[in-house]
């Protein structure tokens, strides 16, 4: 096991070197010289010079990348063009709100998606299947500024039940997470049904019915916990993408999470916020998937000692 | 044709799926209004009509009229262009490319896989959308802009399938035996393994549209991709957000073109998986 994770581990430092390096290259791949993106169009050339000695840009490009790298491990994500705030604590309580709406959407995404996708394996071609799986692709083709906005309409316009936006109350958050919810939810169920599907053809699966077990038991006790394996896997990918969906989510509802300051900052061309951005959504996408993979081998011996 | 054609039971197994069949006449319906959406609708998609503004949807406006008093139901027809041109053009580039890449990579091993597969490696380090609103950041806001970034972005996922496919394909003996009587290896990888992996291949295009669908109005709808005065369904529904409340069903008809299309994709993409998949009967 010991040695299975430090492959995985040091199979990943490669990986997080060369995304950061992408993501440093962001910023000058944008057309135009950055100093004088950053310093405006109104700056004299004195001021452009002096900024472009600022930010190091005359240094080769390998020192400005070393030099990046060591401020981000020192915590120093750079200053905000527009605010002049430092980055990172711009970037610090806008986590809360992100991992709120990430934790509730998966919370319920998990209980339905798992529950409709064990009734349809257990019936499956049966009605209770089809209305499942339909539900499920209806999840997956959700638009999700869509669902929000409607949602919006109906119970806090219509019905007034719950508010429009914002964090004031943990009612903020019901309707931001059912709309970021739906389409795992919808990505679990198809997923669970056809795991468990698999695992119902098992020859364990016959014994345990032969043996005498009800219904009720045999898939609880011997199918869920054998399709587990691989549902676990695919939410945890889940997560990492929603930590990404929530661009959309938080722009809707106006919750001010890390998703909303990526689309201010663009809109503000705010580019070293967006950069810090960027490098947060790949490392803790890339984070994620590295624990996933490392969980999946810890509960799958078959993938650890090859 | 024998009764026990290949082709005879992949329309044997697809037609036995009533939503798949559903979906396919609904996506030959757009691709009418791809082609003729101008033609068929009842009103022109940019004809202000200032006596009838933000109109509820009646018999002469089904879908309402919108803040400038244009049809939308219209503009939802003659938008289907844009929309599933945009999201179509982007997959079929993701697509050939991916393809293209994936098949050499496999084929060929050594390190220019090695280094594709790490380059896939990277572009699935940022999820789809993040990347698909970083490669705007850089471009600028624009349709166009948004095509190469849900392009870009498809590529990787058309080249790791083709590359499964290939790894497993080139085993057979029948590659080797075109080997070894001298066949090049272009038409090794085209004609005699190609056909094999096509059905991996056309099952991830039509499930790809979908996401394509979602990435680019979602972009249109951040105001990163179609200009607000556009027929694009995303950016129709972006303009109705500021209208919920008053005038839902602005942003209300344009959001279901986007669910029904995507979810026909989906459908068809599903129907498409299991009448081309052996195991199932």
């Amino acid at each position: 096991m010991g040695r299975y994770l430090i492959k995985r581990l040091l199979e990943t430092i490669p990986l997080l070197i060369v995304v950061s390096f992408v993501v440093f290259l962001f910023i000058r791949l944008i057309p135009g010289d950055p100093a004088r993106l950053v310093a405006g169009v109104d700056a004299t050339i004195e001021e452009v010079e002096l900024l472009r000695e600022y930010m190091g840009l005359n240094k080769p490009i390998l020192i400005q990348y070393v030099d990046y790298i060591k401020g981000i491990l020192t915590g120093d994500l750079g200053t905000s063009l527009k605010t002049g705030d430092a980055v990172a604590n711009m970037l610090l309580p806008r986590y809360k709100p992100t991992i709120l709406l990430a934790f509730s959407s998966m919370g319920w995404a998990l209980i339905i998606g798992l529950t409709i996708g064990i009734f349809s394996a257990v019936f499956r071609g049966r009605w209770p299947d089809y209305i499942g799986m339909l539900v499920a692709v209806i999840g997956i083709s959700l638009p999700s500024f869509w669902t929000g906005l409607m949602l919006m309409q109906l119970f806090s316009v219509n019905l007034r039940w719950l508010p429009t936006g914002g964090l004031e109350t943990w009612k903020s958050f019901i309707m931001p997470s059912i709309t970021l919810g739906a389409g795992i939810m919808a990505m679990i169920a198809r997923f669970s049904r056809s795991e468990m599907i698999e695992t119902l053809r098992n020859d364990y699966i016959r014994t345990a019915r032969a043996k005498g077990l009800n219904e009720f038991e045999v898939i609880t006790r011997h199918a869920l916990r054998n399709s587990m394996v691989q549902v676990m896997t695919v939410i945890g990918l889940q997560f990492g993408f929603l930590l990404g969906g929530s661009v959309v989510v938080e722009s809707v509802f106006s919750l001010p999470g890390l998703g909303r300051l990526l689309i201010d900052s663009i809109n503000f061309r705010d580019y070293t916020v967006i950069q810090a951005e960027l490098m947060i959504f790949s490392f803790q996408f890339i984070m994620i998937n590295l624990i996933v993979d490392v969980l999946y081998g810890v509960m799958n011996p078959k993938i650890r000692y090859d | 044709m024998n009764n026990n054609s290949p082709f005879r039971i992949f329309v044997k197994k697809f037609t036995a799926r009533k939503t798949s069949v559903a979906a396919l006449i609904y996506i030959l319906f757009l691709l009418m209004l791809v082609l003729s959406g101008e033609v068929l609708a009842p009103y022109g998609a940019h004809e202000f009509d200032y006596q009838s503004l933000l109109q509820l949807p009646s018999a002469r406006h089904l879908f309402g009229t919108d803040e400038f008093g244009r049809d939308i139901l219209s503009r939802v027809m003659v938008g289907a262009r844009l929309s599933l041109t945009v999201s179509l053009s982007a997959v079929t580039f993701a697509a050939l490319s991916g393809t293209v890449l994936g098949l050499l990579s496999g084929y060929f091993g050594g390190l220019p896989d090695r280094i594709m597969m790490r380059i896939c490696d990277v572009m699935f380090s940022f999820p789809d959308i993040i990347l698909a609103i970083a490669i705007v950041a850089i471009l600028g806001p624009g349709l166009e802009n948004v095509l190469i970034a849900v392009a870009i972005f498809g590529i990787p996922s058309f080249a790791r399938i083709m590359r499964g496919s290939m790894l497993s394909l080139k085993q057979n003996l029948y590659v080797e035996a075109a080997r070894s009587i001298g066949v090049k290896n272009s038409s090794i990888i085209f004609k005699h393994i190609f056909p094999g992996a096509f059905s991996s291949l056309i099952v991830n295009y039509t499930m790809r549209i979908g996401t394509a669908i979602l990435s680019a109005a979602s972009l249109s709808f951040l105001g990163m991709g179609a200009k607000p005065t556009d027929a694009e369904w995303g950016a129709m529904l972006s303009t109705g957000r500021d209208y919920i409340g008053r005038a839902p069903h602005v942003a209300f008809f344009p959001g279901l073109a986007i669910l029904l299309t995507v979810l026909a994709f989906n459908l068809l993409g599903d129907g498409l998986r299991d009448a081309l998949d052996p195991k199932i009967k």
